[in-house]
């Protein structure tokens, strides 16, 4: 067990100690729910800060998985660091579970940092069975973002991963209904987001805490299942060709 | 007894055929130095035997195993040329990460002060020295206790300085036992370092030896003519390596040409059919030197 829990710790202290990372994922949605959650909330009621609540939690939940896998990755595989573990005798499952964890880790961060926000100042009240079925939901949702993180991470160069991470995320959230209403969304944008894995997140947490939805839960936890499977089996296979040497 | 070897083994990248039928071999308690220059062989040799890729021909075994099962590397230490480590860790972080990888790691302690770490532990990696990071990664290699130490170009970037307290550094592994295996361009490190020296040039093995033997190889000059001079004699030069005759003339292999030619001139004024050349091998070292900081004489 002992290689794991280093292999860890090292991840998510290395993660914790890069501002631009842990700023960018974790304090911004925060810093969103305080402008935005807390203070309509005072003029339009709870219904606004519930929503907020939970499509910022998504927001960071999807950023800390995108980003701390994906751009870890790709550097790693890039700049040689990965090679050092593979020749190790590092086993090669506590590199990807490190990722995993460190992801989740950074999740529950971001979940608890919001939740307290949201009970404290936004005045939201949920049953504890939602709050928890909303952390549930959350962390469940980080696993098809961390299979993309594996996908993005094994087939993007060091340099160029951050940029083409952020041309996916952000077009990516513009259409997911949690930064704009979709219904303020043009109207093909609207027809497209049911293809968008952020789409189907932003959804299933809608329905836990009663803002009003468009695609039913059971259907988005489909969707985000396939997803999850789809960008999984990719990265399956780009990990594969690496391993098997074209590399170098 | 071997601890790692290739066997006639061949790599190509595409059209580039980097090893081309090449048999290495590292024997218990050895320090083999892979000496050449860029583009020679070396790191796709250790790449093959630190179990990063897959020959096209030919075998690779490292302690009687595949390279790549895990049991043959939790005996292997490796260090490779990097580009990027995650800075935000301390050394004693990436040591202790390293140490959990293997079976009977070697204590902390030992570890930082044969990789001459003191009082740098809490440090985070993006506050060292070029010549500190590269003890720290010789420390990852060495933490699991290996009984092969692979060393890839160790000291490429560093000033003289860092390179001589590296090599120090091995030493100190070396003083415990065990085997490395280095590759290098510089003919200097081998020297220091090694007791097999195996020069690769376009992926095939251009010469191996002791130290003592590259080195003279490496100098020498092919001295060619018709005297009276007995080879006996021509023997007891200084200078002289070694001396052949043949069909009427003479081939003497010096390191000193020129103060040899003088004296068999003094000493035979009909000495005819005088020709000096470079040896076989000095093409492959006159590659090896191209690093002006590094001229041919200074090494020799």
């Amino acid at each position: 067990m002992k290689p794991y829990f280093y292999e860890i710790k090292c991840e998510f202290l290395s993660l914790l100690r890069m501002p631009r990372y842990s700023v960018s994922t974790v304090v911004l949605p925060l810093l969103f729910y305080a402008c935005f959650g807390i203070s309509l909330a005072k003029k339009a009621g709870s219904s606004f800060s519930l929503m907020y609540l939970a499509g910022y939690s998504a927001w960071g939940v999807m950023a800390v998985s995108l980003w701390g896998i994906a751009a870890t990755i790709a550097s790693e595989r890039g700049f040689g660091w990965l090679q050092v573990k593979r020749a190790s005798p590092m086993p090669p499952l506590a590199y990807f579970i490190a990722k995993v964890a460190s992801a989740l880790l950074f999740s529950t961060l971001v979940i608890v940092c919001m939740f307290l926000m949201a009970g404290l100042f936004g005045g939201v009240h949920l049953a504890p069975s939602n709050w928890l079925l909303l952390a549930v939901a959350l962390l469940a949702g980080a696993i098809p973002f961390c299979a993309l993180g594996f996908l993005l991470g094994y087939v993007l160069g060091p340099t160029s991963a951050p940029g083409v991470v952020n041309l996916i995320f952000l077009p990516m959230m513009f259409c997911s209904g949690i930064w704009i209403p979709l219904q303020y969304l043009p109207e093909f944008v609207q027809r497209f987001a049911p293809a968008i894995p952020a789409y189907h997140f932003a959804q299933l947490t809608f329905s836990i805490v009663g803002s009003p939805i468009k695609t039913a839960p059971i259907v988005s936890i489909e969707a985000l299942f396939a997803f999850a499977l789809i960008f999984g089996g990719a990265a399956w296979l780009a990990w594969r060709r690496e391993e098997t040497d074209v590399f170098g | 007894m071997i601890v790692a070897e290739l066997r006639n083994v061949t790599k190509r990248y595409g059209p580039v055929t980097a090893l081309d039928n090449v048999s290495i071999s590292v024997k218990r308690g050895q320090v083999l130095a892979l000496l050449g220059p860029n583009g020679a062989g070396k790191t796709t040799a250790v790449r093959l035997l630190i179990g990063l890729s897959y020959p096209h021909a030919g075998d690779v075994r490292v302690f009687g195993r595949d390279p790549h099962e895990i049991e043959a590397r939790r005996r292997v230490g490796v260090m490779l040329q990097l580009g990027r480590v995650p800075e935000t860790l301390r050394v004693r972080e990436h040591i202790q990460l390293f140490s959990s990888y293997y079976p009977n790691p070697m204590p902390e302690s030992e570890v930082v002060a044969i990789a001459g770490l003191q009082g740098l532990e809490r440090r985070p990696f993006s506050k060292l020295s070029g010549g500190q990071r590269q003890r720290v990664l010789f420390a990852l290699a060495i933490c699991g206790n290996p009984d092969l130490l692979v060393l890839d170009e160790p000291t490429a970037s560093l000033d003289v300085e860092s390179r001589r307290s590296l090599w120090g550094n091995v030493r100190s592994f070396l003083a415990r036992g065990g085997s490395v295996l280095l590759t290098t361009h510089y003919l200097e490190e081998a020297d220091a370092l090694a007791n097999e020296i195996v020069v690769l040039s376009k992926g095939r093995i251009a010469a191996c030896g002791t130290p003592f033997e590259i080195k003279s190889r490496a100098a020498a000059r092919r001295i060619r003519c018709t005297t009276a001079w007995p080879v006996g004699e021509i023997e007891a030069l200084s200078g002289v390596t070694s001396v052949r005759a043949e069909a009427g003339s003479v081939e003497i292999m010096a390191a000193n040409p020129e103060s040899v030619v003088r004296a068999l001139l003094n000493g035979d004024p009909s000495l005819s059919n005088l020709e000096i050349s470079g040896a076989a091998l000095e093409d492959a070292f006159l590659a090896l030197t191209e690093t002006p900081a590094q001229p041919l004489e200074v090494i020799a």
